[in-house]
């Protein structure tokens, strides 16, 4: 499903903010990925969701390596993935709902069978935007933008999530309330890759961890490991 | 409908740009448009110069008033029932003078009895008519001499057709400053767009799907503007033209400006703006 193969990333010639990662994940995988302020969390998934190119290596995805990739197999490959970057990235003259929907749109036409706007009121309730979903994406709170970014993940029914800090901003109950859909996707079928800093939800959902240290990773070289930090 | 929001997010991003770039298309269509009509219609006033002509057949002095009207009616029939004949008699040959050359015309009349010996009498021919009809006249009995206008108007068919050759380079370079403004608003609204289109593009989106927006803006601008040019092609359009027919009689024959032509400005100015968006939006942004 994911394979990075020695892959590395630096900037504009500076220094490799990650550093030879190697990481394989088989479909319906779950994986925190962890570590402190500048360790890279973000910059892997970036790759992953193949908004940039690695440096060195090769990053494959559902079989595909993304360097030799057709334009049209990358498009499907997009398609497929539920992204949630940290910045969240909403169209700020764009309602909610038309965030959502626009996400759901481009999603193939797998994500679009049923009823799409059932699906976008329905997730949208579920993370309590219900009575927001006409206000404009620039009305909203940080946190509420956050959740905006991950309906607009889940509404494509991805069978690749990538999440980075979606709870960052959220009270506890929110956040609970978004692990639980984002683990509600992953017994649905979908691979999960979560980057955190929050310890509590790690605990409260345990699942396999990958610690960033200085762009490498510390314990998934050896194998599943369980997060106990 | 998410789609027309964000098609529309230049006019709320950068409304001025959107609205002066209307204004401008509005009145380059209309000019343009109007250029073009211009040159279309002066067509049917060169045809008209180049082959109407007005023979001018001098009565031998032996022809008496019998003859006249035999002779006019050989004429006409040689000539054909399209051209006009007139038989001019040296009373109205003065009348004629007496606008323009008053003073002449006095000293005509003051010849009394012998006016008819020294000014002529003559049948003036008027149509668009063959070639050979100047020979074919000389041919009749009783003409003493004809002559005709055919190239008088050479050097006026001149003067109109640089004028359409320039109405033509002017329509075109309008066009082209039109189209090359629209692309240059199309460019800058698909940079104010960046953010939704690498967005868009990293969901997966199709070439065709990140160049919906630029068309529809673009469409919007185009239709605006067209709406300009329209209202400015019924209103000043038709005033512009009545008045410039009035300027001279020969551009009496310039065809009518049609107000159904506002519908098809419209129509234009979308479709320019549409094919602005569809090439200003950079089918690639960000990587791959």
């Amino acid at each position: 499903m994911i394979s990075l193969n020695r892959v590395s990333k630096s900037y504009s010639g500076q220094n490799r903010v990650l550093d030879q990662i190697h990481l394989e994940m088989k479909k319906g995988d779950f994986l925190y990925v962890i570590g402190g302020s500048g360790a890279g969390k973000s910059s892997l998934l970036r790759l992953i969701a193949t908004e940039e190119a690695p440096s060195e290596g090769a990053v494959s995805l559902f079989g595909y390596d993304l360097a030799t990739v057709s334009p049209t197999t990358l498009r499907a490959i997009r398609q497929s993935i539920g992204y949630l970057p940290q910045d969240v990235r909403l169209i700020p003259d764009l309602s909610v709902f038309d965030n959502v929907a626009l996400s759901l749109s481009l999603a193939g036409r797998r994500a679009l069978s049923g009823q799409p706007k059932a699906k976008i009121v329905d997730v949208l309730e579920k993370l309590g935007l219900g009575p927001k979903r006409e206000k404009l994406a620039s009305a909203l709170s940080g946190g509420e933008a956050q959740r905006v970014a991950l309906a607009r993940a889940l509404v494509r029914s991805p069978e690749l999530i990538v999440a980075d800090e979606p709870t960052g901003a959220q009270d506890r109950d929110f956040t609970y309330g978004m692990m639980d859909l984002i683990l509600k996707a992953n017994l649905g079928g979908a691979t999960i890759l979560v980057a955190t800093h929050d310890r509590e939800i790690v605990r409260r959902v345990r699942k396999r961890c990958a610690i960033l240290r200085d762009g490498r990773i510390e314990v998934e070289e050896g194998g599943p490991q369980l997060c106990t930090f | 409908m998410y789609l027309l929001k964000l098609s529309l997010r230049p006019w709320r991003r950068s409304p001025y740009s959107q609205v002066f770039t209307s204004l401008a298309v509005g009145v380059l269509l209309f000019l343009a448009s109007f250029l073009f009509w211009m040159q279309r219609s002066l067509s049917p006033v060169v045809d008209r110069l180049q082959h109407e002509q007005v023979i001018t057949a001098y009565l031998d002095s032996a022809v008496d008033k019998a003859g006249e009207s035999s002779m006019v009616d050989t004429i006409r029939t040689t000539v054909g029932a399209h051209a006009e004949v007139e038989m001019v008699q040296p009373e109205q040959f003065v009348n004629h003078l007496r606008a323009d050359y008053p003073e002449l015309s006095r000293e005509l009349e003051d010849l009394g009895p012998e006016m008819s010996s020294v000014v002529p009498r003559y049948v003036s021919i008027t149509g668009i008519l063959p070639d050979q009809t100047l020979e074919t006249v000389r041919g009749v009995p009783g003409i003493q001499s004809a002559e005709s206008s055919k190239d008088r108007f050479q050097s006026v068919i001149g003067a109109f057709r640089a004028l359409k050759w320039v109405a033509n380079f002017l329509t075109f370079g309008l066009f082209l400053a039109l189209i090359t403004g629209l692309i240059h608003l199309g460019r800058t609204n698909s940079y104010l767009q960046q953010d939704a289109f690498s967005l868009m593009k990293l969901m997966g989106a199709s070439k065709a799907a990140l160049r919906w927006p630029g068309v529809i803006a673009g469409g919007f601008v185009g239709l605006a503007g067209g709406a300009l040019a329209a209202l400015a092609w019924i209103s000043a359009g038709i005033w512009m033209a009545k008045h410039l027919q009035t300027l001279s009689p020969m551009l009496r024959y310039m065809s009518a400006l049609q107000p159904g032509f506002a519908f098809a400005m419209l129509v234009l100015g979308m479709g320019m703006g549409a094919f602005s968006g569809l090439v200003a939006t950079p089918a690639r942004i960000g990587r791959r």
